[in-house]
């Protein structure tokens, strides 16, 4: 569990916002069924309301999206995730926005959802098991950030 | 039923002080700084329950009480009955962790609960977070802050004893104003149901933990879920 002023979501709301092409590409914008259109909306949500936890919010992510999604931009947009990732371990909330935001990286990464133990190393591994090409790209993308940040 | 204080084996007197979940103004402990010198106190301790045990010399009471009267404290309560509340500073001004205002929370409960008579000690501890400084687990009535505006209640957990044990999670994510409701029917079924002097545990442990749940639909709502959906139709 993480408090509000932990967290630094301006960043990803802007690469949200510049990663949602607002229907010009889609041609018809499914607003609440496309996997970045909810994630940007929980950035601009905590933004707005300073929350850190969205009850049912995992219930809420459209992981029906089936769109292709561009795999260089959805491995920085994780990497900036998991670097808000406060390493929660046992009292990890799947509800926690940071976690709602990554979940939705994740299926249009990965096409499905990975475990998540409160802990981004451990997170690493799980990647590198579902896929070592991506797996391997997150992992130097987000030592990389780490390392300059 | 009775007040905080506790004949000692040198025969001196340690009176506990209860203060708002353990906050002390600078002008109290100054204040305190004067008077226990005045009434020939050995000393004083800070206990585990976020009191402090003042020993002095049993003919020093009704001064020492009129002191800390003087100074916006009080005696503290001992007995079958709800104990001081063991709050953290998790609020909108003091700890980075906190998820909520619980120190004003805790504060509250102290002052509408304190002293009502129990089977048996009555123990609240309020957590900001679930990092739980305040061993909400270890309570026969522990409250966790979950978020700005909703918090977790665990019931019967105790301590100490020769078998301590951490309370189970009883209402999950339940708006701050449910609290009061639940707190009310938590301390009636107890009372209803308990035997003489019977822990709150030993009571969960014969009768289960179902007589102690509210419906839900006895709980005032929360409006975050459809704030939220509203928020993304927006």
């Amino acid at each position: 569990m993480i408090a509000e002023n932990e967290i630094n979501l301006q960043e990803i709301h802007e690469k949200l916002n510049n990663l949602c092409l607002d229907g010009e590409v889609c041609s018809n914008c499914e607003k609440n069924k496309c996997l970045i259109f909810f994630a940007k909306k929980v950035a601009s949500y905590v933004l707005t309301k300073k929350v850190t936890t969205i009850r049912q919010g995992m219930a809420m992510i459209p992981n029906h999206d089936l769109k292709t999604y561009s795999e260089d931009d959805m491995i920085e947009t994780l990497a900036m995730v998991l670097q808000q990732c406060k390493d929660c371990r046992d009292n990890h909330d799947d509800d926690c926005t940071i976690n709602l935001i990554r979940t939705c990286m994740e299926y249009a990464l990965f096409g499905d959802k990975l475990p998540y133990q409160g802990s981004v190393t451990l997170y690493l591994l799980e990647a590198q098991k579902a896929n070592g090409r991506v797996g391997d790209s997150l992992k130097a993308k987000y030592l990389n950030r780490k390392k300059t940040k | 039923m009775g007040k905080a204080i506790f004949k000692q084996r040198n025969g001196v007197l340690g009176v506990g002080i209860v203060t708002p979940c353990g906050f002390i103004t600078p002008e109290q402990l100054c204040g305190l700084g004067k008077l226990l010198p005045e009434v020939g106190a050995l000393g004083s301790k800070l206990t585990t329950r976020q009191t402090m045990v003042v020993l002095i010399p049993e003919e020093a009471f009704d001064r020492f009480v009129a002191g800390i009267r003087g100074l916006g404290l009080d005696v503290g309560v001992f007995g079958d009955v709800v104990r001081n509340v063991k709050g953290c500073p998790g609020n909108g001004e003091l700890c980075h962790r906190s998820l909520g205002n619980v120190f004003e929370l805790a504060v509250e409960i102290q002052q509408r609960y304190i002293n009502q008579p129990t089977p048996h000690d009555f123990k609240i501890s309020v957590a900001g977070c679930h990092r739980g400084c305040t061993d909400p687990h270890c309570a026969d009535f522990g409250v966790i802050a979950t978020g700005p505006k909703t918090v977790d209640v665990f019931l019967g957990g105790r301590g100490g004893s020769r078998r301590p044990q951490h309370g189970q999670k009883a209402y999950a994510n339940i708006p701050k104003e449910a609290l009061f409701v639940v707190l009310d029917h938590v301390l009636d079924t107890y009372r209803k149901l308990a035997e003489e002097h019977e822990r709150l545990c030993n009571t969960m442990h014969r009768v289960g933990l179902d007589p102690f749940i509210l419906p839900a639909e006895k709980l005032p709502v929360m409006a975050e879920e459809d704030e939220f959906a509203d928020f993304l139709n927006s």
